[in-house]
Protein backbone atom coordinates (compact mmCIF):
# COMPACT_ATOMS: atom_id res chain seq x y z
CA UNK A 1 0.00 0.00 0.00
CA UNK A 2 1.35 3.22 -0.87
CA UNK A 3 2.02 4.92 2.20
CA UNK A 4 2.53 8.73 1.33
CA UNK A 5 -0.84 8.92 -0.58
CA UNK A 6 -1.82 12.55 -0.25
CA UNK A 7 -5.59 12.70 -0.49
CA UNK A 8 -5.74 16.36 0.62
CA UNK A 9 -2.71 17.00 -2.06
CA UNK A 10 -4.66 14.97 -4.63
CA UNK A 11 -7.66 17.03 -4.60
CA UNK A 12 -6.04 20.16 -4.45
CA UNK A 13 -4.00 19.18 -7.95
CA UNK A 14 -7.59 17.60 -9.01
CA UNK A 15 -9.15 21.11 -8.95
CA UNK A 16 -5.95 23.18 -10.50
CA UNK A 17 -6.34 21.40 -13.51
CA UNK A 18 -9.98 20.83 -13.82
CA UNK A 19 -9.53 24.99 -13.57
CA UNK A 20 -6.83 25.30 -15.76
CA UNK A 21 -8.30 23.20 -18.88
CA UNK A 22 -4.41 21.25 -19.56
CA UNK A 23 -4.97 17.68 -18.93
CA UNK A 24 -2.48 15.76 -20.77
CA UNK A 25 0.94 15.69 -21.79
CA UNK A 26 1.27 20.07 -20.89
CA UNK A 27 3.32 21.88 -18.61
CA UNK A 28 3.27 19.68 -15.29
CA UNK A 29 4.76 16.41 -17.78
CA UNK A 30 7.44 18.27 -18.80
CA UNK A 31 8.14 19.43 -15.42
CA UNK A 32 8.70 15.65 -14.40
CA UNK A 33 10.38 14.82 -17.47
CA UNK A 34 12.79 17.85 -16.51
CA UNK A 35 13.33 16.52 -12.63
CA UNK A 36 13.43 13.24 -13.32
CA UNK A 37 16.50 13.31 -15.69
CA UNK A 38 17.83 14.51 -19.13
CA UNK A 39 16.49 12.53 -22.02
CA UNK A 40 13.12 11.49 -20.16
CA UNK A 41 10.35 10.77 -21.63
CA UNK A 42 6.93 10.11 -19.45
CA UNK A 43 4.12 7.31 -20.30
CA UNK A 44 1.11 5.76 -19.28
CA UNK A 45 2.28 2.71 -17.58
CA UNK A 46 5.52 0.49 -17.51
CA UNK A 47 4.20 -1.95 -20.55
CA UNK A 48 3.14 1.05 -22.17
CA UNK A 49 6.36 2.21 -22.43
CA UNK A 50 8.48 -0.85 -23.13
CA UNK A 51 6.28 -1.18 -25.94
CA UNK A 52 6.74 2.21 -26.93
CA UNK A 53 10.74 1.46 -26.95
CA UNK A 54 11.25 -1.44 -28.43
CA UNK A 55 9.04 -0.59 -31.38
CA UNK A 56 11.15 2.93 -31.71
CA UNK A 57 14.27 0.52 -31.36
CA UNK A 58 12.76 -1.93 -34.12
CA UNK A 59 12.43 -4.47 -32.00
CA UNK A 60 9.54 -7.10 -33.82
CA UNK A 61 9.02 -10.14 -34.98
CA UNK A 62 11.80 -12.76 -34.55
CA UNK A 63 13.70 -10.19 -33.15
CA UNK A 64 16.35 -12.37 -30.43
CA UNK A 65 15.34 -10.93 -26.85
CA UNK A 66 16.70 -12.23 -23.86
CA UNK A 67 14.63 -11.45 -20.86
CA UNK A 68 15.68 -12.44 -17.28
CA UNK A 69 14.42 -14.57 -14.70
CA UNK A 70 11.70 -13.08 -12.40
CA UNK A 71 10.75 -9.65 -14.36
CA UNK A 72 7.31 -9.02 -14.02
CA UNK A 73 4.59 -10.70 -16.28
CA UNK A 74 3.95 -7.53 -18.11
CA UNK A 75 6.94 -7.62 -19.94
CA UNK A 76 6.83 -10.93 -20.90
CA UNK A 77 3.43 -9.74 -22.25
CA UNK A 78 5.09 -7.16 -24.61
CA UNK A 79 7.13 -9.54 -25.97
CA UNK A 80 4.26 -11.98 -27.11
CA UNK A 81 2.03 -9.25 -28.54
CA UNK A 82 5.90 -7.76 -30.22
CA UNK A 83 6.61 -11.68 -31.22
CA UNK A 84 9.90 -11.59 -30.84
CA UNK A 85 12.23 -14.49 -30.58
CA UNK A 86 12.92 -15.51 -26.74
CA UNK A 87 16.46 -16.77 -26.70
CA UNK A 88 20.10 -17.20 -25.07
CA UNK A 89 22.11 -14.26 -23.30
CA UNK A 90 24.53 -15.31 -25.82
CA UNK A 91 22.03 -15.03 -28.98
CA UNK A 92 20.20 -12.13 -27.87
CA UNK A 93 20.69 -8.38 -29.03
CA UNK A 94 18.36 -7.13 -26.77
CA UNK A 95 18.72 -7.66 -23.19
CA UNK A 96 15.65 -7.28 -20.40
CA UNK A 97 15.98 -6.86 -16.72
CA UNK A 98 15.01 -5.89 -13.79
CA UNK A 99 17.81 -3.37 -11.85
CA UNK A 100 19.38 -5.10 -9.51
CA UNK A 101 18.84 -2.53 -6.94
CA UNK A 102 15.80 -0.96 -7.94
CA UNK A 103 12.50 -2.68 -8.47
CA UNK A 104 10.84 -0.15 -9.90
CA UNK A 105 13.48 0.02 -12.69
CA UNK A 106 13.40 -2.11 -15.81
CA UNK A 107 16.52 -2.30 -18.04
CA UNK A 108 16.32 -2.66 -21.40
CA UNK A 109 20.46 -3.00 -23.43
CA UNK A 110 20.62 -3.54 -26.80
CA UNK A 111 23.64 -4.21 -28.24
CA UNK A 112 25.76 -0.93 -29.40
CA UNK A 113 23.27 1.18 -28.49
CA UNK A 114 22.98 3.16 -24.98
CA UNK A 115 20.51 1.72 -22.53
CA UNK A 116 17.00 2.19 -21.21
CA UNK A 117 15.46 2.48 -18.41
CA UNK A 118 11.33 2.04 -17.70
CA UNK A 119 10.45 3.55 -14.44
CA UNK A 120 7.25 2.43 -12.71
CA UNK A 121 5.76 5.45 -11.01
CA UNK A 122 2.80 3.87 -10.52
CA UNK A 123 0.36 3.29 -7.05
CA UNK A 124 2.41 0.19 -6.23
CA UNK A 125 5.80 1.65 -6.70
CA UNK A 126 8.19 3.75 -4.45
CA UNK A 127 7.02 6.74 -6.20
CA UNK A 128 3.45 5.60 -5.37
CA UNK A 129 1.72 7.86 -7.97
CA UNK A 130 -1.85 8.11 -7.74
CA UNK A 131 -2.49 6.48 -11.40
CA UNK A 132 -0.87 3.93 -13.51
CA UNK A 133 2.59 5.91 -15.02
CA UNK A 134 5.77 4.94 -15.86
CA UNK A 135 8.87 7.23 -17.43
CA UNK A 136 11.68 6.20 -20.35
CA UNK A 137 15.03 7.24 -20.25
CA UNK A 138 17.77 6.73 -22.12
CA UNK A 139 20.63 8.72 -22.95
CA UNK A 140 19.82 7.58 -27.23
CA UNK A 141 18.86 11.20 -28.28
CA UNK A 142 16.75 9.69 -31.53
CA UNK A 143 14.84 6.29 -29.51
CA UNK A 144 13.90 9.33 -26.98
CA UNK A 145 12.28 11.11 -29.78
CA UNK A 146 10.88 7.77 -31.79
CA UNK A 147 9.47 7.00 -28.28
CA UNK A 148 7.69 10.52 -27.83
CA UNK A 149 5.93 10.81 -31.07
CA UNK A 150 4.89 6.96 -30.62
CA UNK A 151 3.46 7.70 -27.46
CA UNK A 152 0.75 10.07 -28.98
CA UNK A 153 -0.70 8.55 -31.90
CA UNK A 154 2.84 8.92 -33.89
CA UNK A 155 2.49 12.92 -34.10
CA UNK A 156 5.62 14.64 -34.22
CA UNK A 157 4.91 17.45 -31.69
CA UNK A 158 4.76 20.28 -33.97
CA UNK A 159 1.60 19.63 -35.67
CA UNK A 160 -1.52 18.26 -34.67
CA UNK A 161 -3.03 15.32 -36.37
CA UNK A 162 -0.14 15.06 -38.61
CA UNK A 163 0.66 11.11 -37.82
CA UNK A 164 4.35 10.48 -39.03
CA UNK A 165 4.30 6.86 -37.25
CA UNK A 166 1.57 4.55 -36.71
CA UNK A 167 1.70 5.14 -32.79
CA UNK A 168 -0.21 4.55 -29.54
CA UNK A 169 -1.93 6.37 -26.72
CA UNK A 170 0.51 5.89 -23.73
CA UNK A 171 0.21 9.35 -22.53
CA UNK A 172 0.72 10.76 -19.01
CA UNK A 173 -2.02 12.76 -17.15
CA UNK A 174 -1.03 16.21 -15.64
CA UNK A 175 -3.31 15.57 -12.99
CA UNK A 176 -0.17 12.05 -12.80
CA UNK A 177 2.58 14.44 -13.23
CA UNK A 178 1.53 17.47 -10.81
CA UNK A 179 0.48 15.14 -8.26
CA UNK A 180 4.74 12.81 -8.40
CA UNK A 181 5.92 16.61 -8.84
CA UNK A 182 4.70 17.74 -5.68
CA UNK A 183 5.29 14.88 -3.54
CA UNK A 184 8.90 13.90 -4.77
CA UNK A 185 10.21 16.76 -5.52
CA UNK A 186 8.59 20.55 -4.76
CA UNK A 187 8.24 19.86 -0.87
CA UNK A 188 5.22 21.90 -1.20
CA UNK A 189 1.11 20.76 -0.66
CA UNK A 190 -0.31 23.41 -2.55
CA UNK A 191 -0.43 25.12 -5.77
CA UNK A 192 2.55 26.99 -6.56
CA UNK B 1 -12.42 32.31 -25.00
CA UNK B 2 -11.04 28.80 -24.65
CA UNK B 3 -12.34 25.67 -27.13
CA UNK B 4 -13.06 23.97 -23.95
CA UNK B 5 -13.45 24.08 -20.33
CA UNK B 6 -14.64 22.61 -17.30
CA UNK B 7 -13.65 24.99 -14.75
CA UNK B 8 -16.94 26.96 -13.98
CA UNK B 9 -19.04 23.15 -13.59
CA UNK B 10 -16.64 21.76 -11.45
CA UNK B 11 -16.58 25.02 -9.50
CA UNK B 12 -20.79 24.46 -9.41
CA UNK B 13 -20.21 21.10 -8.00
CA UNK B 14 -16.99 21.60 -6.28
CA UNK B 15 -18.53 19.60 -3.13
CA UNK B 16 -19.64 16.62 -5.11
CA UNK B 17 -16.47 16.35 -6.92
CA UNK B 18 -14.92 16.48 -3.48
CA UNK B 19 -17.18 13.96 -2.40
CA UNK B 20 -16.45 11.17 -4.96
CA UNK B 21 -12.74 12.00 -4.48
CA UNK B 22 -12.52 11.37 -0.63
CA UNK B 23 -14.33 7.40 -1.76
CA UNK B 24 -10.74 6.51 -3.46
CA UNK B 25 -9.01 4.18 -1.73
CA UNK B 26 -5.80 4.55 -1.56
CA UNK B 27 -4.75 0.29 -1.37
CA UNK B 28 -6.84 0.12 -4.56
CA UNK B 29 -6.31 2.92 -6.44
CA UNK B 30 -6.01 1.05 -10.30
CA UNK B 31 -9.12 -1.08 -11.71
CA UNK B 32 -10.61 -0.60 -8.07
CA UNK B 33 -13.98 -0.25 -6.70
CA UNK B 34 -14.82 2.82 -8.10
CA UNK B 35 -14.13 1.51 -11.50
CA UNK B 36 -16.35 -1.24 -10.73
CA UNK B 37 -19.09 1.19 -9.69
CA UNK B 38 -18.52 3.08 -13.00
CA UNK B 39 -19.25 0.42 -15.01
CA UNK B 40 -22.31 -0.72 -13.36
CA UNK B 41 -23.28 2.67 -14.07
CA UNK B 42 -22.38 3.07 -17.82
CA UNK B 43 -23.82 -0.42 -18.30
CA UNK B 44 -27.40 1.82 -16.58
CA UNK B 45 -26.92 4.39 -19.25
CA UNK B 46 -26.10 3.15 -22.05
CA UNK B 47 -28.19 -0.05 -21.99
CA UNK B 48 -25.17 -2.37 -22.93
CA UNK B 49 -25.12 -5.50 -20.65
CA UNK B 50 -21.50 -5.62 -20.24
CA UNK B 51 -18.80 -2.39 -20.16
CA UNK B 52 -14.99 -2.78 -19.40
CA UNK B 53 -13.28 0.38 -18.32
CA UNK B 54 -9.50 0.63 -19.82
CA UNK B 55 -7.06 3.15 -20.10
CA UNK B 56 -8.48 5.14 -22.89
CA UNK B 57 -10.94 4.60 -26.34
CA UNK B 58 -7.58 3.43 -28.43
CA UNK B 59 -6.40 0.95 -26.11
CA UNK B 60 -10.73 -0.09 -25.96
CA UNK B 61 -11.01 -0.35 -29.87
CA UNK B 62 -7.07 -2.34 -29.86
CA UNK B 63 -8.81 -5.00 -27.34
CA UNK B 64 -11.94 -5.15 -28.71
CA UNK B 65 -10.06 -5.90 -32.15
CA UNK B 66 -7.70 -8.55 -30.89
CA UNK B 67 -10.48 -10.25 -28.60
CA UNK B 68 -13.21 -10.69 -31.74
CA UNK B 69 -9.89 -12.36 -33.27
CA UNK B 70 -8.76 -9.51 -36.24
CA UNK B 71 -5.35 -10.43 -37.45
CA UNK B 72 -2.56 -10.50 -40.34
CA UNK B 73 -4.85 -11.17 -43.47
CA UNK B 74 -7.91 -9.42 -42.49
CA UNK B 75 -9.02 -5.82 -43.95
CA UNK B 76 -11.50 -3.53 -41.66
CA UNK B 77 -13.57 -1.02 -43.80
CA UNK B 78 -12.81 1.93 -41.63
CA UNK B 79 -13.76 6.15 -42.02
CA UNK B 80 -11.25 8.16 -44.02
CA UNK B 81 -13.02 11.24 -41.43
CA UNK B 82 -12.38 10.29 -38.41
CA UNK B 83 -9.30 10.12 -35.60
CA UNK B 84 -6.94 8.23 -36.28
CA UNK B 85 -7.20 5.34 -33.57
CA UNK B 86 -9.96 4.15 -36.05
CA UNK B 87 -7.46 3.24 -38.54
CA UNK B 88 -4.00 2.73 -36.15
CA UNK B 89 -5.69 -0.08 -33.61
CA UNK B 90 -6.75 -2.04 -36.91
CA UNK B 91 -2.42 -1.81 -37.79
CA UNK B 92 -1.77 -2.76 -34.47
CA UNK B 93 -3.65 -6.02 -34.48
CA UNK B 94 -1.85 -6.81 -37.89
CA UNK B 95 -5.25 -6.49 -39.74
CA UNK B 96 -5.04 -3.60 -42.69
CA UNK B 97 -7.68 -0.60 -42.72
CA UNK B 98 -9.25 -0.07 -45.89
CA UNK B 99 -10.23 3.66 -46.13
CA UNK B 100 -13.20 4.65 -47.85
CA UNK B 101 -14.91 8.19 -47.62
CA UNK B 102 -17.95 9.25 -46.21
CA UNK B 103 -21.20 10.93 -46.20
CA UNK B 104 -20.73 15.02 -46.57
CA UNK B 105 -23.95 15.59 -43.93
CA UNK B 106 -23.43 13.17 -41.15
CA UNK B 107 -18.99 12.95 -41.78
CA UNK B 108 -19.95 9.12 -41.05
CA UNK B 109 -18.45 5.86 -43.40
CA UNK B 110 -20.78 6.23 -46.76
CA UNK B 111 -22.84 2.39 -46.93
CA UNK B 112 -21.99 2.51 -50.70
CA UNK B 113 -18.70 2.77 -50.32
CA UNK B 114 -18.18 0.29 -47.98
CA UNK B 115 -19.98 -1.96 -50.05
CA UNK B 116 -17.69 -1.30 -52.89
CA UNK B 117 -14.53 -2.11 -50.11
CA UNK B 118 -15.91 -5.41 -49.43
CA UNK B 119 -13.36 -8.20 -50.63
CA UNK B 120 -13.17 -11.56 -49.46
CA UNK B 121 -10.44 -11.05 -47.06
CA UNK B 122 -12.64 -8.10 -45.12
CA UNK B 123 -13.47 -9.18 -41.64
CA UNK B 124 -15.23 -6.11 -40.39
CA UNK B 125 -16.70 -2.96 -41.20
CA UNK B 126 -15.77 -0.04 -38.46
CA UNK B 127 -18.04 2.98 -38.43
CA UNK B 128 -16.95 5.91 -36.59
CA UNK B 129 -20.51 8.21 -35.22
CA UNK B 130 -18.71 11.59 -35.41
CA UNK B 131 -19.39 14.87 -33.72
CA UNK B 132 -23.54 15.01 -33.18
CA UNK B 133 -24.93 12.29 -34.87
CA UNK B 134 -24.59 8.38 -35.96
CA UNK B 135 -23.88 6.48 -38.42
CA UNK B 136 -26.27 4.90 -40.86
CA UNK B 137 -26.61 1.88 -38.68
CA UNK B 138 -29.64 0.72 -39.73
CA UNK B 139 -28.34 0.52 -43.79
CA UNK B 140 -24.32 -0.46 -42.53
CA UNK B 141 -25.77 -3.42 -40.83
CA UNK B 142 -27.66 -4.93 -43.18
CA UNK B 143 -24.63 -4.60 -45.46
CA UNK B 144 -22.93 -6.70 -42.97
CA UNK B 145 -25.25 -8.86 -42.13
CA UNK B 146 -25.36 -9.87 -45.90
CA UNK B 147 -21.70 -10.24 -46.11
CA UNK B 148 -21.11 -12.05 -42.94
CA UNK B 149 -18.87 -9.50 -41.76
CA UNK B 150 -18.49 -8.11 -37.73
CA UNK B 151 -19.89 -4.53 -36.72
CA UNK B 152 -17.50 -2.93 -34.65
CA UNK B 153 -18.71 0.72 -34.09
CA UNK B 154 -16.07 3.64 -32.88
CA UNK B 155 -18.45 4.92 -30.69
CA UNK B 156 -15.44 6.71 -28.76
CA UNK B 157 -17.25 10.22 -29.22
CA UNK B 158 -21.13 8.78 -29.26
CA UNK B 159 -21.76 9.02 -25.63
CA UNK B 160 -25.75 9.73 -25.34
CA UNK B 161 -26.01 9.00 -28.83
CA UNK B 162 -28.96 6.51 -29.42
CA UNK B 163 -31.10 5.35 -32.69
CA UNK B 164 -34.22 3.23 -33.04
CA UNK B 165 -33.62 3.57 -28.78
CA UNK B 166 -30.55 1.77 -28.97
CA UNK B 167 -27.48 3.39 -28.14
CA UNK B 168 -24.18 3.81 -30.01
CA UNK B 169 -22.12 1.22 -29.59
CA UNK B 170 -24.56 -1.19 -29.37
CA UNK B 171 -26.21 -1.63 -33.30
CA UNK B 172 -23.12 -4.00 -34.08
CA UNK B 173 -21.33 -6.81 -32.23
CA UNK B 174 -19.34 -3.88 -29.63
CA UNK B 175 -18.60 -0.80 -29.06
CA UNK B 176 -15.89 1.71 -27.47
CA UNK B 177 -16.25 4.89 -25.70
CA UNK B 178 -13.66 7.64 -25.36
CA UNK B 179 -13.69 10.04 -21.76
CA UNK B 180 -10.90 11.98 -23.24
CA UNK B 181 -11.14 15.36 -21.45
CA UNK B 182 -13.54 17.02 -24.24
CA UNK B 183 -15.56 14.38 -24.56
CA UNK B 184 -19.15 14.71 -23.64
CA UNK B 185 -18.47 12.79 -20.79
CA UNK B 186 -14.98 13.34 -19.94
CA UNK B 187 -12.57 12.43 -17.50
CA UNK B 188 -9.28 15.13 -16.57
CA UNK B 189 -7.28 12.72 -18.37
CA UNK B 190 -6.86 9.64 -20.86
CA UNK B 191 -9.98 6.70 -20.28
CA UNK B 192 -12.12 4.84 -22.13
CA UNK B 193 -14.41 1.75 -22.14
CA UNK B 194 -15.86 -1.05 -24.20
CA UNK B 195 -19.50 -1.78 -24.11
CA UNK B 196 -21.13 -4.63 -25.57
CA UNK B 197 -24.53 -7.00 -25.19
CA UNK B 198 -22.26 -10.06 -26.03
CA UNK B 199 -21.13 -12.26 -22.52
CA UNK B 200 -18.40 -14.32 -24.38
CA UNK B 201 -16.76 -11.29 -26.24
CA UNK B 202 -16.87 -9.38 -22.69
CA UNK B 203 -15.04 -11.61 -20.28
CA UNK B 204 -12.89 -11.67 -23.53
CA UNK B 205 -12.05 -7.95 -23.35
CA UNK B 206 -11.56 -8.55 -19.96
CA UNK B 207 -9.66 -11.04 -19.58
CA UNK B 208 -6.92 -9.06 -22.45
CA UNK B 209 -7.25 -5.96 -20.04
CA UNK B 210 -6.98 -7.37 -16.46
CA UNK B 211 -4.08 -9.68 -17.69
CA UNK B 212 -0.54 -8.33 -17.08
CA UNK B 213 0.58 -10.72 -18.70
CA UNK B 214 -1.41 -10.55 -21.85
CA UNK B 215 0.41 -7.88 -23.74
CA UNK B 216 -2.47 -6.15 -24.49
CA UNK B 217 -3.26 -5.01 -20.80
CA UNK B 218 -5.26 -1.56 -20.27
CA UNK B 219 -6.58 -0.42 -16.73
CA UNK B 220 -8.64 2.23 -15.54
CA UNK B 221 -7.64 4.40 -12.81
CA UNK B 222 -9.96 4.90 -9.91
CA UNK B 223 -9.22 8.46 -9.94
CA UNK B 224 -10.77 8.65 -13.53
CA UNK B 225 -13.64 6.38 -12.64
CA UNK B 226 -14.74 9.14 -9.31
CA UNK B 227 -14.23 11.56 -11.84
CA UNK B 228 -16.38 10.04 -14.67
CA UNK B 229 -19.16 9.06 -11.37
CA UNK B 230 -19.36 12.54 -11.05
CA UNK B 231 -19.88 13.85 -14.25
CA UNK B 232 -21.93 11.02 -15.26
CA UNK B 233 -24.62 12.18 -12.65
CA UNK B 234 -24.96 15.82 -14.86
CA UNK B 235 -24.27 14.15 -18.11
CA UNK B 236 -27.82 14.54 -19.46
CA UNK B 237 -28.10 17.81 -17.86
CA UNK B 238 -25.14 18.92 -19.75
CA UNK B 239 -26.23 16.93 -23.33
CA UNK B 240 -29.31 19.86 -23.00
CA UNK B 241 -26.91 22.61 -22.39
CA UNK B 242 -24.83 21.71 -25.66
CA UNK B 243 -27.77 20.94 -28.02
CA UNK B 244 -28.96 24.84 -26.27
CA UNK B 245 -25.60 25.90 -27.54
CA UNK B 246 -25.65 24.05 -30.74
CA UNK B 247 -28.97 26.09 -31.67
CA UNK B 248 -27.96 29.21 -31.04
CA UNK B 249 -24.95 28.88 -33.16
CA UNK B 250 -26.82 27.63 -36.01
CA UNK B 251 -29.79 30.55 -35.62
CA UNK B 252 -27.13 33.07 -35.48
CA UNK B 253 -24.93 31.42 -38.45
CA UNK B 254 -27.96 31.41 -40.55
CA UNK B 255 -28.17 33.17 -43.74
CA UNK B 256 -24.20 33.79 -44.09
CA UNK B 257 -23.38 32.07 -47.25
CA UNK B 258 -19.95 31.44 -46.54
CA UNK B 259 -20.75 29.07 -44.19
CA UNK B 260 -22.27 26.13 -43.84
CA UNK B 261 -24.03 25.06 -40.46
CA UNK B 262 -24.04 21.10 -39.11
CA UNK B 263 -26.90 19.06 -40.99
CA UNK B 264 -28.64 17.36 -37.78
CA UNK B 265 -29.76 13.90 -37.90
CA UNK B 266 -33.55 13.30 -39.50
CA UNK B 267 -34.40 10.15 -37.98
CA UNK B 268 -32.97 10.51 -34.40
CA UNK B 269 -31.99 13.20 -31.76
CA UNK B 270 -28.14 14.83 -31.97
CA UNK B 271 -25.85 15.11 -29.33
CA UNK B 272 -23.49 18.05 -29.69
CA UNK B 273 -20.21 16.36 -28.94
CA UNK B 274 -18.50 19.07 -31.50
CA UNK B 275 -20.23 22.09 -33.48
CA UNK B 276 -18.55 21.50 -37.02
CA UNK B 277 -19.25 24.23 -39.52
CA UNK B 278 -17.45 24.20 -42.85
CA UNK B 279 -16.69 27.32 -44.30
CA UNK B 280 -14.75 29.41 -47.18
CA UNK B 281 -11.08 30.60 -46.19
CA UNK B 282 -10.86 28.07 -43.45
CA UNK B 283 -7.38 29.04 -42.10
CA UNK B 284 -8.04 32.35 -42.56
CA UNK B 285 -10.90 32.63 -40.07
CA UNK B 286 -9.20 30.35 -37.78
CA UNK B 287 -6.49 33.54 -37.10
CA UNK B 288 -9.03 35.70 -36.99
CA UNK B 289 -10.64 34.05 -34.25
CA UNK B 290 -7.52 33.14 -32.83
CA UNK B 291 -6.50 37.27 -32.51
CA UNK B 292 -9.70 38.33 -31.21
CA UNK B 293 -9.24 35.46 -28.24
CA UNK B 294 -12.12 32.51 -29.12
CA UNK B 295 -9.92 28.85 -30.08
CA UNK B 296 -10.69 26.67 -32.22
CA UNK B 297 -10.05 23.14 -33.51
CA UNK B 298 -9.78 21.47 -37.06
CA UNK B 299 -11.73 18.21 -36.66
CA UNK B 300 -9.76 16.74 -39.25
CA UNK B 301 -6.96 18.36 -41.32
CA UNK B 302 -6.25 15.84 -43.31
CA UNK B 303 -8.40 12.24 -44.47
CA UNK B 304 -6.67 9.21 -43.22
CA UNK B 305 -5.46 8.33 -47.00
CA UNK B 306 -3.39 11.74 -46.52
CA UNK B 307 -1.33 10.56 -43.30
CA UNK B 308 2.12 9.60 -43.79
CA UNK B 309 2.17 6.65 -41.38
CA UNK B 310 -0.38 4.84 -43.83
CA UNK B 311 1.20 3.71 -47.20
CA UNK B 312 -0.17 0.72 -49.48
CA UNK B 313 2.25 -1.20 -47.28
CA UNK B 314 -0.35 -0.89 -44.49
CA UNK B 315 -3.74 0.18 -46.00
CA UNK B 316 -5.66 0.17 -49.08
CA UNK B 317 -6.86 4.00 -49.41
CA UNK B 318 -9.82 4.42 -51.66
CA UNK B 319 -10.35 7.82 -53.07
CA UNK B 320 -11.82 9.86 -50.79
CA UNK B 321 -13.07 12.92 -51.98
CA UNK B 322 -16.02 14.39 -49.64
CA UNK B 323 -13.20 13.61 -46.74
CA UNK B 324 -10.52 15.60 -48.72
CA UNK B 325 -12.94 18.81 -49.24
CA UNK B 326 -14.17 18.86 -45.57
CA UNK B 327 -10.98 18.64 -44.42
CA UNK B 328 -9.79 21.79 -46.30
CA UNK B 329 -13.53 23.85 -44.92
CA UNK B 330 -14.72 22.16 -41.30
CA UNK B 331 -13.96 23.98 -38.48
CA UNK B 332 -15.13 23.13 -34.86
CA UNK B 333 -16.19 26.17 -32.76
CA UNK B 334 -16.16 26.39 -28.85
CA UNK B 335 -18.72 24.07 -27.05
CA UNK B 336 -19.12 22.81 -23.77
CA UNK B 337 -20.87 22.70 -20.48
CA UNK B 338 -18.96 26.17 -19.58
CA UNK B 339 -19.91 27.78 -22.47
CA UNK B 340 -22.92 30.74 -22.77
CA UNK B 341 -25.56 31.96 -24.68
CA UNK B 342 -23.40 35.62 -25.00
CA UNK B 343 -20.00 33.85 -25.50
CA UNK B 344 -21.43 31.99 -28.65
CA UNK B 345 -23.18 34.92 -29.88
CA UNK B 346 -19.81 36.61 -29.44
CA UNK B 347 -18.16 33.95 -31.40
CA UNK B 348 -20.34 34.40 -34.61
CA UNK B 349 -20.22 38.27 -34.23
CA UNK B 350 -16.50 37.73 -35.20
CA UNK B 351 -17.02 34.88 -38.17
CA UNK B 352 -19.94 37.81 -39.26
CA UNK B 353 -17.65 40.25 -38.94
CA UNK B 354 -14.86 38.31 -40.54
CA UNK B 355 -17.11 37.51 -43.86
CA UNK B 356 -18.04 41.60 -43.58
CA UNK B 357 -21.79 40.79 -43.93
CA UNK B 358 -21.86 38.52 -46.92
CA UNK B 359 -24.98 36.99 -46.81
CA UNK B 360 -27.04 35.60 -48.47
Amino acid sequence: MPETFRRDLLAATVAEIADSGEFILRAYCAELESALGERTVVTASVPAGLLLVLTAAGVGPAYPVHLADGVRPAVAGVLRRLNVALVSVEEADCHIADHPDDPDQLLVARAGRPGVVVIDLGPSSRWAGVTVAAAVRTSDADLAERVRWLRNHGQDGRTRFLHQLVGFNARMDEIAAAYLLRVHFSGEDGRR
Amino acid sequence: MPFFSVARTVERYRAELDTALAKLDSSALVDGPLTDMLERRLEQYTGAAYCVAVGSATDALALVLRATGVGPGDEVIVPAYTFFATASTVVHVGATPVIVDVDPDSYAIDPRQVEAAITPRTRAIMPAHMFSQMARMQELCEIADRHRLMMIEDSAEAIGMRFGGRHAGLWGRVGVLSFFPTKTLGAFGDAGAVITDDAELADRVRRLARDDGSGWASSCDDLAAAVLGFRLGHLDEEITVRAALAERYSTMLAGLSPVRTPRPPTDHDPVWYVYLIECDQRDDLVRHLAERGVETEVYYPRPLTEQPCFDATNSVRHPVPVSARASGRALALPLHADLTQAEVDLVCAHIREFYGGRDA
